[in-house]
């Protein structure tokens, strides 16, 4: 195939529901074990259906053990294999795990962290408290981190997560119980991860990246439920601080290495796909095995390194404001994946059925009383964090009972791009974007020549737009709107 | 420094591809290095500095350039070496030896572009056709 580069239009059948659901039937491709569920509008639709993501909901739908539907979120997009904003559910008995189905950065996912700072008080050092994250987290191409671990501690990170980095000082275990998982998932398997994937891990713990990983300093605009907001100790007007990051080279490594192992183990196994980035093995298969306890320590690692940069941005506000984070309230919110597989308990036609969820590009979104909802949040829902562009909005949601019926408890995660990197970059041809943002009330800094133009607020959905789907599709609720003030990308 | 670049980009949502044509395996190879070099450090000047031996294998012909690729990735994300200058000799489709010289990527004076998280295999493409060799490979960013 040497097409590719150009878009092409779906032209296959697409039943609308209701508002917001959109139904790809089985019958389109005899390959598919169940139909494709798409959650967007007419609006977002239009960009949705100008390229292959469509497709790509149909193809996993061909993955054995998938069950119910294979879905998608309104800020679906073309991805390898999977679709970014993808999620897909497998039997844990008979079914599969696919590498592409978590993506290469295995946890990618935010954090939130409230602070007791109204906008006035950030305002008037507000360059200078970009300038202080600036220097104080290591971002961009080929930065070490500070926080530097020898191979006795790697183990540690990929065993522990996020509570290892606790242990080491950096953060409290309110932290870890705002996080996902606490931080950690049980079943990692060190021996599954390559050295290379070590090495390429060994000194990125507690940096951020670069493309479109961002630490975020926001004002809360707007708060949609009280109660909700109140429990998680935001208001309008307050600042807070968002941190979007994964598992560094680390876990690109991991699923670069496991593209392959299963790519075998799924020609060994028989199983036939439309697509080789579909790549997948049977759960129970040694190489799926190995693949999730190889995920698992890079999804530790993740938790590991938001917990280190949260940990590195208080420092920072602490040298600003002469302060200590605590005195700040620089408390977590929460912390959620939006890149990773779990074995989670789901009611499918009328029965208990465990369940490997795929969440590619997608949140968890569990609902009130859920077991797994921070006892801070059981009243509420888990959090759900959604960033948005650097120019426009990002939201803070709770789940629902009707994701748990009808997501597996999962909702959206970003905006989603709608430009590629290269289009980015001729738009903002003669245009400086940090002097935009800057007329508009947001410092951006950036260390790479490319990086803020190709990130730009245009290059992506309108988050508005977005999250109204989850919203009125019942996924997720509503409950503050943040906007960025200051900006800080890699 | 030629101004006619062995290589070219194009676009893919979220990320960036790459394609070139070569008369030679070994000459697509290094088209396609000097584009992921481009993508990681820009027009930056880089010195061969250090030189670094490279013997790989692989089952055909797109899986040598992917793992190729692969490598000089693994080079960058792991001690920040980019190369600059190629001395392959046997490039077959199953195997690529020779030397890589460059040096490691220095923030104080080269340029940033963009960070690079894995050479795919989505639409990878290597032929040879008509006495040509043509590839794409697209990078996840």
């Amino acid at each position: 195939m040497r097409a590719g580069t150009e878009t092409r239009t779906w032209h296959g059948p697409l039943e609308r529901l209701d508002e917001f659901r959109w139904q790809i039937p089985q019958s389109y491709d005899p390959g598919m074990r169940v139909p494709g569920l798409v959650f967007t509008d007419e609006h977002l639709l239009e960009d949705i259906k100008n390229d292959q993501s469509l497709q790509q909901v149909a193809n996993v739908a061909h993955l054995p053990g998938i069950v119910k539907a294979s879905m998608a979120m309104p800020d679906i997009h073309w991805g390898y294999g999977f679709p970014i904003g993808g999620v897909a559910a497998m039997d844990a008995k008979t079914g599969v795990i696919s590498p592409g189905g978590v993506g290469y950065d295995i946890n990618c996912g935010v954090r939130l962290v409230r602070t007791d700072l109204n906008e006035a008080d950030v305002r008037p050092v507000l360059k200078q408290l970009v300038a202080a994250l600036f220097n104080t987290v290591p971002c961009g191409v080929g930065m070490s981190g500070e926080i530097r671990v020898n191979r006795a501690e790697a183990a540690n990170v990929m065993r522990q997560g996020a509570r290892w980095v606790v242990g080491q000082g950096y953060g409290t275990a309110a932290d870890l119980e705002h996080t996902e998982s606490n931080g950690c998932l049980d079943g990692a398997n060190p021996d599954a991860v390559s050295d290379r994937a070590v090495q390429r891990g060994a000194d990125q713990l507690g940096t951020l990246g670069s493309g479109n990983h961002f630490l975020e300093v926001q004002v809360v605009d707007t708060v949609y439920d009280e109660v909700s907001a109140a429990a998680c100790g935001v208001a309008v007007g307050q600042v807070t601080v968002m941190i979007h990051s994964g598992s560094r080279g680390f876990g690109y490594q991991i699923c670069d290495d496991y593209l392959d192992v299963t790519g075998r183990a799924m020609q060994m196994a028989g199983i036939s796909v439309p697509d080789r980035q579909l790549a997948c093995a049977p759960i129970s298969s040694s190489a799926g095995q190995a693949y999730l306890g190889a995920m698992r320590c890079a999804a530790n690692y993740a938790w590991s390194n938001r917990q280190c940069l949260m940990h590195l941005a208080r420092m920072a506000f602490e040298r600003v404001f002469g302060k200590s984070w605590d005195a700040l309230g620089m408390q977590l919110v929460y912390d959620v994946a939006h890149n990773i597989a779990k074995f989670e308990t789901h009611q499918v036609n009328g029965g208990t059925q465990t369940l490997c969820v795929h969440r590619k590009g997608a949140t968890r979104a569990f609902p009130p009383g859920h077991p797994e909802t921070p006892a801070a949040y059981r009243e509420i829902g888990q959090p759900v964090i959604i960033p948005g562009d650097m120019g426009r909005n990002s939201y803070l949601l709770v789940g629902t009972e009707q994701a748990m019926r009808e997501t597996f408890g999962s909702c959206c995660h970003g905006a989603g791009r709608v430009m590629s990197r290269a289009q980015a970059v001729r738009e903002a041809r003669g245009r400086s974007i940090e002097d935009e943002l800057a007329t508009q009330g947001v410092v951006v800094m950036g260390r790479g020549r490319k990086g803020v133009a190709e990130e730009q607020p245009s290059a992506y959905k309108d988050v508005n737009d977005v999250v109204r789907v989850v919203d009125g599709a019942g996924l997720a609720k509503r409950v503050a709107r943040m906007k960025p003030i200051g900006v800080m990308k890699g | 420094m030629n101004t006619q670049k062995p290589y070219e980009f194009f676009d893919h949502t979220a990320d960036v591809g790459m394609r070139a044509t070569a008369p030679t395996l070994g000459a697509l190879c290094v088209a396609l290095a000097r584009g992921l070099t481009e993508l990681v450090a820009e027009d930056s000047r880089l010195e061969a500095r250090e030189t670094r031996p490279i013997d790989l294998a692989a089952e055909d012909a797109p899986t040598l350039v992917l793992t190729w690729l692969q490598e000089l990735l693994f080079w960058f994300s792991t001690d920040q070496f980019l190369p600059v200058a190629y001395e392959l000799e046997d490039v077959t489709p199953t195997r690529l030896r020779g030397r890589v010289r460059g040096q490691r990527f220095d923030p104080a004076r080269h340029v940033q572009g963009r960070e690079v998280k894995a050479v795919t295999r989505h639409l990878l493409d290597v032929r040879q056709e008509h006495g040509q060799w043509s590839g794409q490979v697209i990078v996840d960013i």
